[in-house]
């Protein structure tokens, strides 16, 4: 039943109300009374932004990231380069082993290698040392699965590698969360640089739109553009020295056009607007109409860009480090890391965690990030406003 | 007593949003006649573009349709499949919109547009259907019908694409002509214009006028009758002359207070107080006695119902109740009826 | 007579489309406007109307011409103080309800916008104070200045935009179709409460609007503007009473008037601008009686004198 049913059919005879209730009376109400408590712009935004399960859980999940790649270096026993022992070919691969979460079968710290019979034999493991999961033929000859339980094996039972050693025998798990802080920083480095040089390029751009300083600049970005961004990043490497701000640098050189369109674009909407007009007949300066009206109109969209900004810097040094250009060993990021294993395991399955882990948490870091810039953009575009 | 060829009862059509459901027309009953002109007058949110949008079957998909029928030859619209309503709009029903910039495709000419629905809605071939064209084209008083047809819509003013969009419009012999605020997008007198168009399209092709518009002015130029509404709801209907010489909703008389053509230089404008409800928790009773100079204390507890003046006219307010006070009409607006009507006895006694 | 406040004379106005042509937007316009009283500026779209407004108020670099105010040079290149000074005594009233308020700042901030540009309040009490008696004036309550403008109606809204004009203290008010985007209930509140302001302040209105029946309510005298021209240009009264220049006359034949009776069998003109031959006798501005002036030729004027005799 409808609200309006419910209030036609309050019963009530038209012919015989009583009289009493027609006379006057002057409504109580304030028709122009405002109910609700002032909300800005911003608060409205969050909570719609805190509404949306997606993006809070994105959010909760870049916290812990981030706290983690903060926290996780700082407590661990290990360092970045260091060798967690003396004994490196002992300590070398070691397989993911975690606390409690072994007796489940998870990071147990077994490695599965392959065999054959006679090779399996001259190895000697104790025969609580292994266990045979299968077998399998390649080229007529008949190998065997075999489970190894590798810290046995090599009687270091007292010791936990979260997430294992690698070849050089450092911890993984030291590498990982360090190497997540490193790729954060290039990644926000990038996004801010990014703005930065957009916001002010495009700013200016569009504040002076239709002016010849306007299209001078309006000329540069699109050569800028034809260029393929790959070759100014070979150019950039032969003069910079790899780093962390280099490689943003680099990067956000490439990243900021779009950013630069975007508010030019805006700027030249908003230029022409009704409150902005007002402002100049009221005297205002270029700069306060820059600072107070046009800039927190496209604060909003500048955040989105940046949140969007922010993993594909991460994705793109990912794959330059990859490729191997802009390489740093001594602050290597997640890419680095994904491209050591790949390059020290050669590929083996037996070794895959030291390829998996970094690319699971590089992986969960970018859809995060991603789904927070969706959230962010659904819950600051004024066009889903008073919707 | 004419025929009627739309009847509209009971619609009530409400909107899903964020801050819950606004209830844009609540319990809207009216008829249309056929050759008639009928305006349906209201301001901005007043539910008069819902009610158009309803028969027309275009409502956006967050429009909930609570309950009522549009009937239309014994067929009730609302019942019918997104399938079946295209097969009576534009050949049964047309639409004129207010913006003729958005309601023409910009990359299609003009002799296609027009052609389109003749060659889907009527089965014409493309040489009946240019042949056809071509003389509507002429109808709506475009000259050089033959270069037009070839034209794209930039190359038109704007009130030459209203022109257009109107014979599209009529392309296929509707019975009924919905015109939403169609001049409200053009200057005064491109508007006067097109209503004069309009007009004489009416007589010509005998197709009967549903017109939305917030101009009182328009209204009685245009219009055979006339229905006000306010906050979702039809508070007073009948013909122009009933309306604009004898109105009794506080309402239309707030209205046509509040036009300053005939107020004389000095004496303030009438102004009805504050601005219309929030149509997501409509006022209980009479949604316009929050505004209103003689709202009882009725008005606060019941909706009015529709009360009967004469055959022709009726007005939703308490203060036709047999029990309510008698009450006069702001002094502005009675003195000028006044004016208006010795005006008009004058002239016939010439 | 009471004294010019502004005079403006031989504006020209025009945008260069590409490098080749140019939009004369407002073409060789003069006219005053005197202390105290309403000048309705009334014409159709693309008739520069707007535009007459903006250059007046600095908006655009005018292209020719010159405009004074309270009897100093008011536009080309003027010095800070001078600008800042024309900046406080002259202000606008926009169209769009929606588009003219900062969305991201409160009423408060905008309001004061013109206290904190113009440096007129030295304490935060003070330009609250200044905030709460302007909006008092325009009828909003001191509750409202904490909120930010997408709560409040249309109607609203422009009071929060005449309180910000109002709030420098200035002369003259450019009102741009300030009713126009409004609904009917809410535009009679709008133009009462600027009669209202204009008594008490002693305000000095420039009305542009192309709703003739409003401006004849309101104006004093009124401007007719085609094509960047003005065509005739009269006291409110005899302009309507007798419109003498043809597309005057069919402006005022296509207002369409809440009277049904009449509105049936009304007819209306069309205005040809063909039916002008300006080849080779110029037009200007010609007094046709007291303070009615016409655009016309020699040979005109001498048919609108008969027509009047």
């Amino acid at each position: 039943m409808t609200n309006h049913d419910k209030n036609l059919n309050q019963a009530f005879d038209v012919e015989n109300l009583p009289k009493d209730l027609f006379t006057f009376e002057k409504a109580t109400d304030d028709a122009e009374g405002l109910t609700t408590k002032p909300i800005s712009f911003w608060q409205d935004s969050m909570r719609r932004l805190f509404k949306n399960y997606v993006a809070v859980v994105s959010l909760l999940i870049i916290v812990v990231l981030f706290l983690t790649a903060i926290i996780a270096p700082m407590l661990s026993n290990y360092t970045l380069t260091g060798r967690v022992n003396q004994d490196y070919y002992k300590f070398a691969q070691l397989p993911p082993r975690v606390p409690v979460l072994e007796h489940f079968g998870l990071f147990d710290g077994t490695l599965i290698k392959e065999f054959t019979q006679g090779s399996l034999d001259e190895v000697g493991y104790a025969s609580d040392e292994y266990k045979i999961v299968g077998t399998f033929t390649r080229n007529r000859i008949e190998y065997l699965k075999v489970k190894e339980y590798t810290y046995k094996y090599l009687d270091i039972e007292d010791r936990y590698f979260i997430f294992g050693t690698d070849i050089l025998s450092r911890d993984i798990w030291t590498r990982v969360w360090y190497g997540t802080s490193i790729s954060l920083l290039i990644g926000v480095y990038a996004a801010i640089i990014d703005v930065l040089i957009g916001v002010i390029y495009g700013g200016i751009a569009g504040y002076f739109g239709g002016t010849k300083i306007d299209d001078v600049m309006m000329r540069i970005l699109e050569v800028l553009y034809g260029i393929p961004s790959i070759v100014i990043l070979f150019v950039l490497f032969m003069f910079l020295t790899p780093g962390i701000v280099p490689i943003a640098i680099a990067i956000a050189l490439t990243g900021w056009i779009g950013v630069a369109r975007m508010i030019r674009a805006q700027f030249l909407k908003l230029r022409d607007q009704e409150f902005v007009l007002a402002a100049r007949t009221l005297g205002a300066s270029d700069t306060r109409i820059i600072m107070k009206h046009l800039i927190p109109n496209v604060v909003a969209q500048i955040i989105v860009m940046a949140s969007f900004s922010i993993p594909s810097a991460i994705f793109y040094e990912a794959f330059l480090a990859f490729i191997g250009i802009g390489l740093d060993l001594s602050k290597p990021s997640l890419g680095v890391l994904i491209n050591d294993a790949i390059s020290s395991t050669q590929g083996a399955m037996t070794y895959v965690y030291q390829l998996v882990l970094p690319s699971l948490v590089l992986s969960t870091l970018m859809l995060s990030i991603n789904l927070l810039g969706n959230g962010l953009r659904d819950a600051l575009d004024p066009r889903m406003r008073n919707n | 007593m004419k025929e009627t060829v739309l009847s509209v009862k009971n619609l009530t059509v409400s909107f899903k949003t964020h801050g819950g459901m606004v209830q844009a027309v609540r319990d809207v009953s009216f008829d249309l006649y056929q050759g008639e002109t009928l305006a349906i007058v209201g301001e901005s949110g007043s539910g008069k573009s819902v009610t158009s949008k309803s028969i027309m079957g275009l409502l956006s998909p967050n429009a909930v349709i609570e309950k009522g029928e549009i009937l239309y030859n014994g067929t009730n619209l609302l019942k019918l499949s997104e399938n079946d309503f295209s097969k009576y709009r534009g050949a049964d029903i047309a639409m004129v919109f207010q913006d003729p910039m958005t309601s023409l495709n910009p990359v299609m000419t003009i002799g296609d547009q027009i052609s389109e629905s003749l060659i889907n809605n009527l089965k014409y071939t493309k040489e009946q259907a240019k042949a056809r064209s071509l003389e509507l084209i002429s109808l709506v008083g475009i000259d050089s019908p033959e270069k037009r047809f070839k034209q794209y819509p930039h190359q038109f003013s704007g009130g030459m694409r209203q022109r257009i969009v109107i014979a599209i419009a009529l392309s296929c012999n509707p019975k009924i002509l919905i015109c939403d605020e169609p001049t409200t997008a053009l200057d005064v007198t491109t508007q006067a214009q097109i209503l004069e168009l309009i007009k004489d399209l009416q007589q010509h092709f005998g197709v009967s006028v549903i017109f939305i518009t917030h101009d009182l002015g328009v209204v009685a130029n245009m219009s055979d009758r006339v229905g006000v509404m306010y906050a979702g709801k039809i508070v007073e209907i009948g013909t122009v002359e009933d309306v604009y010489y004898d109105p009794r909703h506080p309402y239309t008389w707030g209205l046509l207070a509040s036009i300053p053509a005939f107020q004389a230089k000095g004496v303030e404008l009438y102004a009805i107080p504050g601005a219309p409800p929030q149509m997501i928790n409509p006022p209980k009773g009479d949604a316009f006695s929050l505004r209103s100079d003689w709202s009882m204390k009725v008005d606060f507890v019941h909706q009015p119902p529709m009360f009967k003046i004469s055959e022709t006219h009726s007005a939703a307010t308490w203060l036709l109740h047999p029990n309510a006070p008698k009450v006069d009409r702001p002094a502005q607006l009675q003195e000028r009826i006044n004016v208006l009507m010795r005006m008009h006895e004058g002239g016939k006694n010439e | 007579m009471s004294n010019v406040l502004l005079k403006v004379e031989h504006l020209k106005q025009y945008f260069k489309l590409d490098r080749k042509s140019k939009v004369k937007a407002v073409d060789d316009v003069s006219f005053d406007i005197y202390e105290g009283e309403t000048f309705g500026l009334v014409g159709e779209s693309g008739s520069g109307k707007t535009t007459i407004g903006r250059s007046i108020i600095r908006l655009y670099d005018i292209t020719g011409g010159n405009v004074t105010f309270e009897g100093k040079q008011a536009s080309g290149k003027l010095k800070k103080e001078e600008r800042a000074s024309i900046a406080r005594n002259m202000q606008m009233i926009f169209q769009d309800p929606m588009a003219c308020l900062n969305p991201r700042m409160n009423i408060r901030d905008i309001v004061a916008e013109g206290i904190d540009i113009h440096k007129l309040a030295k304490t935060k009490e003070e330009r609250d104070e200044m905030v709460y008696a302007i909006l008092a004036k325009v009828g909003l309550a001191r509750e409202h200045a904490g909120r930010y403008p997408h709560e409040f109606s249309g109607g609203q809204r422009q009071r929060i935009g005449i309180a910000r004009a109002l709030i420098t203290n200035p002369k003259l008010v450019i009102c741009d179709e300030p009713i126009s985007a409004l609904d009917v209930s809410i535009q009679s509140q709008v133009v009462n409460l600027l009669k209202k302001l204009q008594k008490e302040l002693g305000l000095t209105y420039l009305f542009i609007a192309h709703d003739l029946s409003m401006v004849r309510y309101i104006s004093d005298r009124i401007a007719v503007m085609h094509k960047g021209k003005i065509v005739e240009l009269a006291d409110a009264e005899e302009l309507y009473n007798n419109p003498l220049h043809p597309y005057t006359r069919s402006l005022m034949s296509a207002i369409p008037t809440p009277d049904p009776k009449s509105e049936k069998q009304r007819a209306r003109f069309a205005y040809d601008p063909s039916q002008h031959d300006y080849t080779t006798d110029e037009p200007k501005m010609r007094e046709i009686r007291p303070k009615h002036f016409i655009y016309c030729n020699e040979k005109e004027f001498q048919a609108y004198q008969t027509e009047i005799a």
